[in-house]
Parts: structure tokens; sequence; C-alpha cells
């Protein structure tokens, strides 16, 4: 009861929802309340009337200044009894929290007919599906530092200002819009859960990649090139554009630069060099540098 | 393709930096357009192949 008093988990629910005509605020609130009031020790018939203490601050833009709401959560370690009693309870596990969430999210959006019963259903196949929750920052009780440095942080301004200019001779503040289409999500898949089947199964719809996933090598008949005649495309683009993609950019550290004023051309003539070698080596005809296509 | 295909440095690639810089501020990524010239170290903005 002591520790459950002060005690608080700061929960992070993120959703890559684009239709800003969704009472986005009651969906979050809904949705990021069902994971997190959930508990096995918390079941109606054992706490009736049982209410978990959130908090819910909901960043209505990201940084682009899109509608990318991000909803930070200030949940109390337990919940609340119907007769004002408080009770610790252990703590929502990842897991539960961002598949809870995420279920929940999927459903607020269908009935609000945001999404179809058909899309739902393959979206709970993904892996990523752009909505994540995390409940990784805890405060002890104690730490009353720690919950003024959390709701200050909580209380920042609502968009990127970064992302805003003022103009002084009309005193207007604006904010450059993202040209990307709202309702495109993308998210980054980790390569630790990638999975060598996962195009083939059909849980990965695209991917953009240095590397052809193994099932393509494989000739899975379900995946395939977006441009399947990529190579008279590329010919085609750089015979309109001239432009041989640049693919490596070298920095170096400014203060570096500074205080060595030969360095950057060093290094660039370092860079000149190598390749030269490289080059060189190609057309070496004796010891060829890559596989000869008539070769015995 | 020419000969030197893959050329090295600003002075050899000002067409597709010049792309580069107008893509990243159509897609609002800067909040101007970048000038080269504020791109890379003034030393090796002359430089081209020797």
């Amino acid at each position: 009861m002591r520790r459950s008093r002060t005690g608080s988990t700061s929960s992070l629910c993120r959703g890559g929802c684009g239709r800003s005509s969704l009472d986005a605020a009651s969906g979050w609130e809904s949705c990021a309340r069902s994971p997190l009031g959930c508990s096995p020790m918390l079941t109606p018939r054992r706490s009736p009337g049982a209410e978990p203490g959130l908090i819910l601050f909901v960043q209505t833009f990201g940084d682009l200044v899109n509608f990318n709401p991000p909803v930070h959560v200030l949940a109390a370690d337990g919940a609340f009894l119907a007769d004002a009693r408080f009770v610790a309870l252990p703590a929502v596990p990842q897991t539960f929290l961002a598949e809870g969430f995420r279920r929940a999210m999927l459903a607020f959006l269908v009935k609000h007919g945001a999404l179809s019963e058909d899309l739902r259903q393959r979206m709970l196949a993904w892996r990523h599906c752009s909505f994540s929750a995390h409940n990784e920052v805890r405060m002890a009780p104690e730490d009353a530092q720690g919950r003024k440095k959390l709701a200050g942080y909580r209380l920042r301004a609502p968009m990127s200002l970064e992302k805003m200019t003022y103009d002084a001779a009309t005193a207007a503040a604006s904010a450059r819009r993202s040209s990307c289409p709202p309702a495109s999500t993308c998210s980054r898949s980790p390569t630790t859960r990638r999975s060598p089947g996962c195009s083939r199964k059909g849980e990965i719809e695209a991917m953009i990649s240095a590397r052809a996933p193994s099932c393509f090598d494989r000739g899975a008949p379900n995946v395939g090139r977006l441009f399947p005649d990529f190579r008279a495309i590329e010919q085609n683009y750089f015979r309109r554009t001239g432009f041989f993609p640049i693919m490596r950019m070298i920095g170096i550290r400014k203060i570096l630069a500074e205080q060595h004023s030969w360095l950057p051309v060093s290094v660039y003539n370092a860079f000149l060099a190598a390749k030269n070698i490289a080059v060189r080596e190609l057309r070496e005809v004796a010891v060829l540098m890559v596989t000869l296509p008539r070769g015995g | 393709m020419r000969e030197d295909f893959w050329p090295y440095g600003s002075k050899e690639n000002p067409k597709t930096l010049e792309a580069f810089a107008g893509y990243h501020h159509d897609q609002s990524l800067s909040a101007r357009k970048v000038a080269l010239e504020e791109l890379f170290a003034h030393s090796t903005l002359d430089l081209s192949k020797t």
C-alpha cells in the first residue's frame, strides 16, 4: 500500500493511424486502458469496480507535424477498488501490454469504420503494424526528481518547434507539413526479429533492402520484385537523369577539420587512391577479381 | 557510361547532389534547400580527380 501510493509506470503507446477525423483522444484512452487495466489479479469477480490509476498525455503531432499521436500514460502500479482502497499489482508484462494495445487499437479502428475486418485480421498476422506500446520507464516511489523530470517531459510543446518558423513581419508562425501521404505507415523491422520465411508467409507485404530475402532467392512463387525488368528501368533512369547514385559520404568532425586544415583533402585523396587501385584491379586480366563468365 | 562511372567529390557530382538537396527539401526533411557549399568542407569544394 505504501509503495503503491506513489510508485508508477510510464508507458508509451504509439499509433500510426492517419485518420485525423477520428475522435482519437477517447479511442487512445480506451485502448491504452484495456491492457493496462487488465491483470490476472484484477478480475471483475475478485475486484468489482476496480479502476486503474491512469493519466494520459496525448501528443497530437509527430515531429513532421503529421498526425501520428503517441500517448504517454502515467500509470499507478495498481488499481483503485470501489471502496477507495488501493491495491498494488504486479507489473503488466511488456508483451502483454504491447499485444493488448495493438488488438484494442485495431478493434477500435474497425468499430469506427476506419479499417475493414478483413484488414484487421491480416494486420494481426503482421509482426509490426505500427501500433506499439512499452512500459519500460519505471519511477520509484521516493524518486521526486524523476517525477518532476517526467512531468516536464510530458508537458513539452505538442509539436516539434524545430519544424516551426516565425515570420516577424507578419507575426505569424507556420509549420512545414510533411508531403508524405497521411495514410501511409512504415515500420522498421528489427533485424533480430526477422524470420527467413516471413515474406513468403505474407507477414511482410513489402520491403526495401540491399539484399534479396532468402525466399526470393529460392524462387518463392508469391514473392517478386516491384519492377521485374529492373535493369532496363535503371538504365532508362540513368539515360534520362545522368544520376549514378551516390552511396557513401565521408564525414569528419568539424573540430578536427578546423584543427587540421589538411585533413579533409588528405582523406579525399586517400579514398580516391583506393578507388583507383580497385578499378585498376578490375581491369587486371591475368588474375581476375570477378568471376569469369566463360570460366572452365 | 563515362570512363570514370563513379566519380568522387562534390565538384564531380553537382547534378546528383543538387537533386539530393532538392528532394530533401521537397520532402520536408530540411527547412530550406541547402546549398552544396554548405554541405562540404570548404577545402574540398574545388577538388577534382587528379
